[in-house]
């Protein structure tokens, strides 16, 4: 994964460019110490001069008002700039000033919306960070201090103020009883804070030249290397994957994790300021000589089985089956947004248009529209596709027929770890309150049911959810969701329950994957992954225990990841990004897809061909739950579990001769 | 404003290379050290060889080191600034040197751009002919250092020619015979001349002709590789039939190795079913031996009281024998069951049941009477008898019941314990045993046996 920057040859600004922001996924605002508010058009390469404002006009800071439905009132005056005169004003899109208030004495540093769009808070030098309603009123003034503040920002659901305070941050929530969080961050000034809405960590940027991740509770999670220069700015893309951060003549992309995807070191100066579109593909850059960066993310890769495939331009993918060598290069009319790869499909989500290719004949794909420009996630299922936009969430079916639309408020928030699809459901951790996860009922087969009737199941968990996964096979009555709760212990719950109980399979497990054919399940721990070959089996724990497969795995690294299980082998994408795939289940897992097919005889001939003790104790439990008690009864006394046998034996000679026939 | 400044002042810094770092906190409060570094550096700037005068200690060095920059730059760079500012050390003072800062980085930024844009030009222009450039300046370098050695070596010789020349010059002329000298000189050099012409004419010649064989040749290629590919083309007979048998040959691979591993494993049943076979024996033999030693004793007690009836029995065939011990008797009838056991044993390893069962017809008749009519003239000791008569009975079971067997085929368990269970009841009494041992088809050796054991009991009992 690399930048690919393009600027445009000549600098319109003349001077330093000191804020940007993006409109749409397409035009980008940028103002800048020659008193002009610039709209650069990526798509037409054209740049506007929206306004001139008077001399005195030093711009600092800039926000545009976030894309949220506010049910109807349109309002234009979206532009919130913050001046070098302790002014901030609030304009509208064609550059006509609403409204001027005098905030701070010195400078006002930081202007921010907050996410829901109720108020604004400002931040100056001369140490106040102050609430404002949408009208420019002065709520509160939440922080008086003698340092000046660098940077002040909302958290995602405006409950709680990151401020910074010489060379520590300060988190202030709100509401008055919760007590403030202060930690020394940096040797030097902060200049630069970011917070992510979806996985919740801080990054900030500091003059001693390292940029570092904290999570809400002020832990370290990780710290770059050392730059030369101070670090000018700092971003989260907004799915909180992975980050950029500018420094003089230097911007690099990091993980999550921390470690660097790449480097670039353009001349264009300290980057005071950088800004990620709303679909986390491109960023625009201030700069201090006057140009403004622009660069969008190419060379994704994505694999799935003997394909791969690889984002190589803006609009051009290429696609390569390893086993028959033969590749291709697949060109959209549009900027490509979003890629998706597996089950057999390549789903492709452009500006405009979602392509669905079929991997045997990639060259003719479906095609239908999308609702609006901004896609921030593609899930694949066996049997269908979501779509989450920033309008809602849509499923569709490999046809290109939109299937069911379920209701979600603000659909962007949602991270990868908050929604899960399975072939006939769709899981969300509700936003409002992650205790609840809402699975919704997608239609299957040839009843199409309007969108209205789509049955929810809701399931409240005791702890905050922080990761939920459905499994990919199965009947719909059996469907399974293993969630992850604040406390990193792992869950199962059978979602069609009438009473929906929660069994406890595991405790510190860091990420966890259903195999995408079977119901085996994948977790990672800190130094080994665990593979339960039968998850429903938990309910009594010796079988569990005797079903599960332990593999330990050295120098994982921090916060590493499952990617996907195939056939037993489970991908695993280290804390350094780099990937290996262990063998874990691979017999449990052909065992499953015996029995799967109900093919009991091939079942147990693998059984008896491995002689394995776990194998056995899957196939007893599998056998007992099918009832198959012949078989059950072989395993169950491989395994010695007698009284099981004999329970079985009972049961058999139990049975009434009618039956039997 | 002041944030504004020291941003654009440290950025302006930073790209000039000033080495140290500017923290936007820097001029908070008055920070003398900086400002001297940063207008001393600046001053440097400016003008390569100034040296500010003054310092940082006293109050009149630093007045001195402000009126000496403004001094500086008013003359060389024709900015004004104002000394009582920059004195201050603050945020104006950061605005006067901003000033000298951006001036410099203007000059930094103007020319560096056409440069770079010339450069680009010339190097995405002719950067192949540069290196043809490159190349001829090295070749000339080395030609000018090979000359000037050269001149070096003529100039080092130029003593001893001066001395040639100067005897020469001072020789008187003789004008016949340097004409004679120079017409045979010409002579010389036009039959030179003559020669290389020649030597040219006949490498023309020979010219022609390499050029003729290399056409040769070439045809000759050309031929041979439409020849190549000729014959690349034609599909070489057989070949179909080739890749049928292979596939034939590879089938049969495979169905023999099927086979091949289906013997194995049931080889490797046997082996186990036979060993197990022969524990049960010998545990059996070890039980019958229990049994052997108490009925001797019970005989040797029935003696005491039956000889009367033993007198008065008439047997004569039996009488006339030379009284056999009773040991013996027993133990030859069980060697006889147990030598019949034996060959059938052995068949099964070979052949199937239909095959052993005809000819076990003959054989054991015959062994039997052999050995019932010369039962005293064995000479076997009686270890070898036990031994070999007493072991391989459980076989007699297997033969007995074909149907097992075909268990066995199956990889079925349940035939060895089974045999085990069953063959522990027959051991009470041998008679017994054997007629249960001997079915069906066996029926003539079956009577035999009975025969024999009853003669043997008979013996018993006259003993």
């Amino acid at each position: 994964m690399k930048f690919k920057i393009s600027s445009f040859k000549e600098p319109k600004h003349v001077g330093a460019v000191s804020c940007v922001g993006w409109n749409n996924t397409e035009d980008v605002f940028s103002c800048g110490d020659d008193h002009k508010l610039l709209k650069w058009n990526l798509v037409s390469g054209e740049c506007l001069v929206i306004t001139t404002f008077p001399e005195d006009f030093y711009p600092i800071c800039l926000h545009l008002f976030p894309k949220i439905n506010l049910g109807g009132n349109k309002h234009n005056d979206v532009i919130l700039i913050a001046c070098a005169d302790g002014k901030f004003h609030i304009m509208n899109n064609n550059g006509r000033i609403e409204k001027s208030v005098n905030a701070h004495q010195g400078a006002c540093l930081a202007a921010q919306w907050s996410p829901d769009g109720a108020g604004l808070l400002t931040a100056g030098e001369d140490g106040f960070v102050k609430i404002w309603s949408r009208n420019g009123l002065l709520r509160s003034t939440v922080i008086q201090s003698d340092v000046p503040c660098y940077s002040a920002i909302f958290n995602s659901d405006s409950s709680a103020i990151l401020y910074t305070k010489g060379n520590s941050l300060v988190i202030k929530h709100l509401n008055s009883s919760s007590k403030t969080t202060k930690w020394k961050a940096h040797e030097g000034v902060i200049l630069c804070v970011a917070w992510n809405a979806n996985n919740n960590l801080i990054l900030s940027g500091s003059e001693d030249g390292y940029s570092k991740i904290w999570d809400q509770f002020g832990q370290q999670i990780s710290v770059s290397v050392k730059h030369d220069q101070p670090i000018t700015s700092v971003s989260w893309s907004p799915a909180g994957d992975m980050f950029v951060i500018g420094s003089y003549n230097l911007i690099r992309l990091c993980n999550a994790n921390g470690w660097s995807h790449c480097l670039e070191r353009p001349s264009t100066g300290s980057i005071y300021s950088i800004v990620w579109s709303s679909d986390g593909t491109q960023l625009a850059a201030a700069c201090a000589n006057g140009n403004v960066l622009f660069a969008h993310i190419i060379e994704r890769e994505y694999a799935w089985k003997n394909y791969t495939c690889t984002q190589t331009g803006r609009k051009v993918i290429s696609i390569k089956d390893i086993i028959t060598d033969q590749n291709d290069q697949l060109d959209y009319p549009d900027r490509v947004i979003q890629i998706a790869l597996g089950f057999n499909h390549l789903v492709t989500a452009t500006v405009k248009q979602c392509f669905i290719h079929k991997l045997t004949s990639w060259n003719t794909p479906v095609t239908f529209d999308l609702k609006e420009g901004t896609i921030s996630m593609i899930l694949l299922a066996e049997r269908c596709i979501c779509v989450i936009e920033r309008a809602g969430i849509s499923v569709y079916s490999y046809m290109g027929r939109l299937l069911a639309s379920p209701r979600c408020s603000r659909p962007e928030t949602l991270g990868r770890a908050a929604v899960s699809l399975g072939p006939d459901a769709l899981a969300l951790i509700d936003q409002s309150d992650r205790k609840i996860i809402q699975v919704f009922d997608l239609p299957t087969g040839l009843i199409v049911r309007s969108s209205t009737d789509n049955t929810v199941t809701k399931l409240i968990h005791k702890m905050t959810v922080s990761s939920i996964a459905l499994s990919q096979s199965g009947p719909i009555n059996e469907r399974q969701i293993a969630l992850l709760d604040y406390n990193r212990d792992l869950y199962v719950v059978t979602v069609k329950d009438s009473k929906p109980k929660f069994v406890k399979l595991g405790s510190q497990i860091l990420s966890i994957c259903w195999s995408a054919e079977t119901e085996l399940l994948v977790g990672l721990r800190a130094n080994s992954a665990v593979a339960w070959c039968c998850p429903r089996a938990a309910y009594k724990s010796d079988w569990l225990a005797l079903t599960t497969v332990t593999k330990d795995i050295t120098d994982l690294g921090r916060n590493p990841s499952l990617l996907s299980v195939e056939d037993g082998v489970a991908c695993i994408c280290r804390g350094n990004g780099s990937r290996t795939h262990i063998s874990l289940a691979s017999f449990p897992e052909k065992l499953l897809k015996h029995v799967d097919a109900n093919m009991w005889q091939d079942a147990l001939q693998l059984c008896r061909t491995v002689e394995d003790e776990t194998l056995w104790a899957c196939l007893a439990v599998l056998a007992w739950q099918h009832n198959q008690l012949a078989i059950a009864e072989e395993a169950f006394a491989l395994i010695h579990h007698y009284y099981q046998v004999c329970y079985i034996q009972h049961l058999r000679s139990t049975i009434p001769e009618k039956l039997t026939t | 404003m002041s944030y504004r400044d020291l941003r654009n002042f440290s950025e302006a810094m930073r790209s000039l290379g000033f080495p140290q770092l500017i923290s936007l906190e820097s001029f908070r409060s008055p920070n003398w050290p900086l400002v001297e570094a940063c207008s001393r550096w600046l001053a440097a700037r400016v003008e390569p060889d100034a040296l500010l005068a003054g310092g940082a200690d006293t109050l009149e060095q630093r007045v001195a080191l402000v009126t000496h920059a403004t001094e500086l730059f008013h003359s060389r760079a024709n900015l004004k600034l104002n000394g009582k500012r920059i004195y201050g050390a603050d945020g104006w003072a950061v605005r006067e040197l901003l000033k000298v800062a951006n001036l410099l980085r203007s000059a930094l930024d103007t020319p560096r751009r056409d440069d770079q844009l010339a450069d680009t030009d010339m190097l995405v222009y002719d950067v192949s002919n540069r290196i043809g450039e490159i190349k001829q300046a090295r070749t000339l370098a080395t030609e000018i250092t090979a000359q000037g050695a050269f001149l070096y070596d003529l100039l080092a010789k130029e003593p001893d020619n001066k001395d040639h020349r100067n005897k020469a010059l001072s020789r008187q002329m003789d004008l016949s015979s340097l004409e004679t000298a120079l017409s045979r000189a010409v002579e010389a050099m036009s039959s030179r001349v003559d020669a290389v012409r020649e030597q040219t004419a006949s490498v023309a010649a020979s010219e022609a002709a390499l050029d003729a064989k290399i056409e040769r040749r070439r045809a000759e290629l050309q031929r041979a590789e439409k020849r190549l590919l000729t014959l690349q083309k034609i599909k070489p007979a057989y070949q179909s039939e080739l890749t049928s048998l292979e596939m034939e040959i590879a089938s049969l691979w495979d169905q023999y190795v099927l086979r091949y591993r289906c013997v194995e494993a049931l080889k490797h049943r046997l082996s186990v079913l036979e060993t197990a076979q022969a524990e049960a024996a010998e545990e059996q033999q070890a039980a019958i031996m229990q049994l052997i030693h108490k009925y001797e004793a019970e005989d040797v007690l029935g003696k005491l009281s039956d000889s009367d009836d033993l007198d008065s029995s008439d047997e004569p065939k039996e009488s006339k024998q030379p009284r056999p011990p009773t040991r013996p008797k027993t133990r030859l009838r069980i060697k006889t069951a147990g030598i019949l056991h034996t060959h059938t044993h052995i068949h099964t390893h070979t052949h199937t049941h239909t095959s052993i069962s005809p000819d076990r017809g003959p054989l054991a008749p015959g062994r039997l009477s052999s050995d019932s009519g010369s039962s005293s003239e064995s000479d076997l000791s009686d270890p070898q008898l036990y031994g070999g008569g007493w072991r391989p009975r459980p076989a007699t079971r297997t033969i007995g019941a074909p149907g097992d067997y075909e268990d066995i085929v199956q990889g079925e368990h349940i035939y060895v314990p089974d045999l085990v269970i069953n063959d522990v009841p027959g051991v009470e009494d041998p008679v017994q045993v054997l007629s249960e041992g001997s079915e069906g088809s066996l029926e003539s050796e079956l009577r035999l046996t009975e025969r024999v054991g009853r003669n043997s009991a008979l013996s018993d009992n006259e003993f």
